[in-house]
């Protein structure tokens, strides 16, 4: 009974500790992601692309046994 | 994106893949009882590791590329040496433990590595040792998937109690939990600022989570999109997120839009597993159909 009275207790102060936490506004948030997502572009290879020549997965030639 | 390679070689599904952090190599888990490190570029199989288990369901590479892990049903994170004087691979430490499977498992260094498990807890391990430093819990659910932070000192965790939690490395505790998933959350991974994660669930969702903001900013779904997802990664901008579904199809989605920027379409099977380069260059996609395949 007392060891559900304290596994309880704990809960309690963990969720305390997570409600206090300092929260920024999601709007900041969401800048934040926006900044980063647009300073970061160029060096995504998966949104601009590559040249097919500087790509490491290009197509691999195929070996020609004479 | 196309298909650039297909890595043949395992007998049977594939539960797991990790890419080596020289964007090249990469490692994956098959339940035919076998860990491959291939040669992405030249699709070589640069060895091939016979499991004391065959029933795997996860692996990691050691950001030094010296050791892979991997673990499941046998509740053990077994720990590789790829560089061993004598030229072979072995396994160079067990760390048993959890009461549960091993779900994930992701190398903090070459001595510290976390894991989660379907005990509900997840843990950091002194690899020498072979000792639990810390055990996290709180999570109410099988621990499903972790991800380490950019500056590892903090990592997220998904569990099937339908929600996430954040929790700092070095003293143990859960920092923030976050809700809003309606079922089980498969997969999660960390956006490359450290300051916001997605997931990826069986209610058929991913969701972007602010960690500053302490909540839900984003959701990825769609009406004809019914099945569940199980794994999740980023682009190196973080502009595309990327989900393996059990429709056989990796949706790639725009983060910003919301919508879906286009589909993977190749695999005969699940996909199980996905991961994308550290370089940004590629993604590669792992599926029960038992082939690998590297996209860009």
């Amino acid at each position: 009974m007392s060891s559900q009275v304290q596994s309880l207790q704990k809960q309690l102060i963990q969720l305390r500790q997570e409600a206090n936490i300092q929260r920024i506004p999601v709007s900041e948030a969401i800048e934040e992601i926006l900044k980063y997502t647009n300073v970061h572009a160029q060096e995504d290879a998966l949104v601009v692309g590559v040249n097919q020549s500087d790509n490491p997965f290009r197509d691999q030639k195929s070996c020609a046994i004479l | 994106m196309r298909t650039r390679r297909t890595l043949r070689g395992h007998l049977a599904k594939i539960y797991a893949m990790h890419w080596a952090s020289d964007s090249r190599n990469l490692v994956s888990a098959s339940q035919d009882g076998k860990l491959i490190v291939w040669d992405g570029y030249t699709t070589n199989k640069v060895h091939a590791i016979p499991l004391r288990s065959s029933w795997v369901m996860t692996c990691a590479y050691a950001p030094s590329g010296s050791y892979v892990a991997c673990g499941g049903l046998d509740n053990i994170c077994s720990i590789y040496s790829l560089k061993t004087r004598e030229g072979n691979v072995r396994v160079s430490r067990e760390l048993p433990g959890h009461t549960g499977y091993l779900s994930c498992c992701r190398f903090l260094d070459d001595n510290q590595i976390v894991t989660s498990s379907g005990d509900m807890s997840c843990a950091l391990w002194d690899i020498e040792t072979g000792q639990q430093t810390t055990a996290f819990t709180g999570h109410t659910g099988d621990v499903m998937s972790l991800s380490l932070s950019p500056d590892m000192r903090t990592f997220v965790s998904g569990a099937c109690d339908a929600s996430a939690k954040l929790w700092d490395i070095r003293d143990g505790m859960c920092k923030q939990t976050f809700s809003g998933h309606e079922s089980d959350i498969n997969a999660i991974t960390y956006f490359p600022n450290g300051y916001a994660f997605a997931t990826g669930s069986d209610d058929a969702t991913c969701r972007l989570f602010d960690i500053r903001a302490d909540q839900e900013i984003g959701m990825y779904s769609h009406d004809n999109i019914i099945c569940g997802i199980t794994s999740v990664a980023f682009s190196k901008s973080g502009r595309l997120l990327l989900g393996g579904y059990d429709d056989f199809n990796c949706n790639v989605w725009d983060v910003l839009r919301q919508e879906r920027a286009g589909v993977l379409a190749g695999h005969d099977n699940r996909v199980s597993c996905l991961g994308v380069t550290e370089d940004g260059m590629a993604v590669a996609t792992g599926s029960w159909d038992s082939f690998l395949k590297i996209w860009n």
